[in-house]
């Protein structure tokens, strides 16, 4: 299992370093960076997002059928499990110094901070345990890791703060 | 001893207490590991693709985990005294679930009307154990209580957007007219054996029947002052 070391939300609206470009460019073919929290929360809010949304939940479907194939049902949800049991507090800290930081004391919007970082987690634990240790969710996951919240895609950009 | 008096600070001090006791610390801890999951399970996972937009299905998915943490408290409490896993996973032990949870969610009002209502009746449950004889238990109970308010409050900020509009009311009342009647029923039968023994040891303070009467009366408040909606008739038990 991966250590869930990172850099949670710590660089959420600065400008995107060249390495971290580049991983969101394999994601999509435009990025566009987020400034700050309201555009951020404006963007998770817009049912346009909702097309990449449920075609992640698709390939998440996918994931869990190949890795139960592999595993068997047990294995991998306790695999699964170790990575949402560990980002259990983990996440919501994170989500709480980084909202805190930028001076939002929002228990609404840390709990989706904090939610979206276990969803980025359990989705590359997914592909990790198929094998598909380059798959875009273990890109997306990466992200998040250099400090990114990954917002969603619309059309063929990909929105990140 | 008086169980005015008692308290029992360690799982190791436990073992010392009289069978009696033991046994009613372990169907309490049992009960909540298996409640808490069936909620996270039942409710908020599938509630997540019901939620309209990123913003909401990334809160329900904190908030499923939020729940699947109580299981895991519960959980971890149990293990340290003895009680084997198999009886505190809904998948392994062949104990019925409670009605509530036979409750097919049909939307995302469906979901917010269960945050108001359901986890409303957690919390009247929680707060029994706020005093508890046994201490892992009380702080259990303790730390669990700030989540279980936030998912409360989380039902009832979505049930004030709703009621501001006319259809939005007649989806809200609808819902807690399905789901209100099937959840006095989680406070457990008025002769209650297992009640009575809690009781007795300090484990909880009230009965069930006193616990359901101060739970729907909160309910009246929530749902008849605050919402200036209609709670249904309660259900004979």
């Amino acid at each position: 299992m991966r250590n869930l070391r990172g850099r949670w939300f710590e660089d959420v609206g600065l400008p995107l370093d060249e390495p971290t470009s580049a991983l969101a460019h394999r994601l999509a073919p435009h990025v566009e960076r987020v400034l700050d929290w309201d555009a951020a929360v404006r963007l998770i809010q817009d049912p346009r997002t909702l097309q990449a949304w449920e075609e992640e939940r698709a390939v998440e479907a996918a994931l869990k059928a190949r890795g139960e194939a592999l595993l068997g049902h047990e294995g991998l949800h306790a695999r699964l499990s170790r990575v949402v049991d560990a980002g259990l507090d983990l996440f919501f800290r994170a989500a709480e110094r980084a909202t805190r930081r930028a001076g939002l004391d929002d228990p609404y919007l840390v709990r989706v901070v904090a939610g979206a970082a276990s969803q980025a987690a359990f989705d590359d634990a997914l592909a990790r345990a198929t094998d598909a240790d380059d798959h875009p969710f273990v890109q997306k996951y990466r992200l998040f890791e250099r400090g990114r919240w990954v917002l969603g895609k619309i059309a063929r950009t990909l929105y990140i703060f | 001893m008086s169980t005015a008096t008692l308290q029992v600070k360690t799982a190791q001090e436990l073992a010392a207490q009289p069978d009696e006791y033991r046994e009613a610390v372990s169907k309490i801890i049992i009960s909540h590991a298996i409640n808490e999951l069936y909620g996270s399970r039942v409710f908020d996972e599938p509630a997540i693709a019901l939620a309209p937009t990123p913003y909401w299905k990334w809160l329900t998915c904190r908030l499923a985990m939020e729940e699947y943490g109580h299981h895991l408290r519960f959980f971890e409490l149990g293990r340290e005294i003895g009680i084997p896993e198999e009886k505190m996973l809904p998948e392994k032990t062949s104990k019925r679930p409670l009605s509530i949870f036979e409750h097919p969610l049909e939307s995302w009002i469906d979901f917010c009307t269960i945050k108001l209502l359901g986890d409303l009746a957690e919390i009247v449950q929680i707060e029994d154990l706020l005093k508890c004889t046994y201490l892992p238990l009380r702080n259990a109970a303790r730390m669990t209580m700030p989540e279980e308010r936030f998912h409360a409050k989380f039902g009832e900020d979505a049930a004030l957007e709703l009621i501001k509009t006319d259809e939005g009311k007649e989806r809200l009342q609808d819902a807690i007219d399905r789901i209100f009647p099937t959840l006095p029923a989680f406070f457990g039968r008025a002769d209650s054996k297992n009640n009575r023994l809690f009781r007795k040891w300090g484990i909880k303070e009230r009965t069930n029947e006193a616990m359901r009467a101060d739970y729907i009366e909160r309910c009246r408040v929530l749902v008849e002052e605050r919402l200036g909606l209609k709670l249904p008739p309660v259900p004979d038990a």
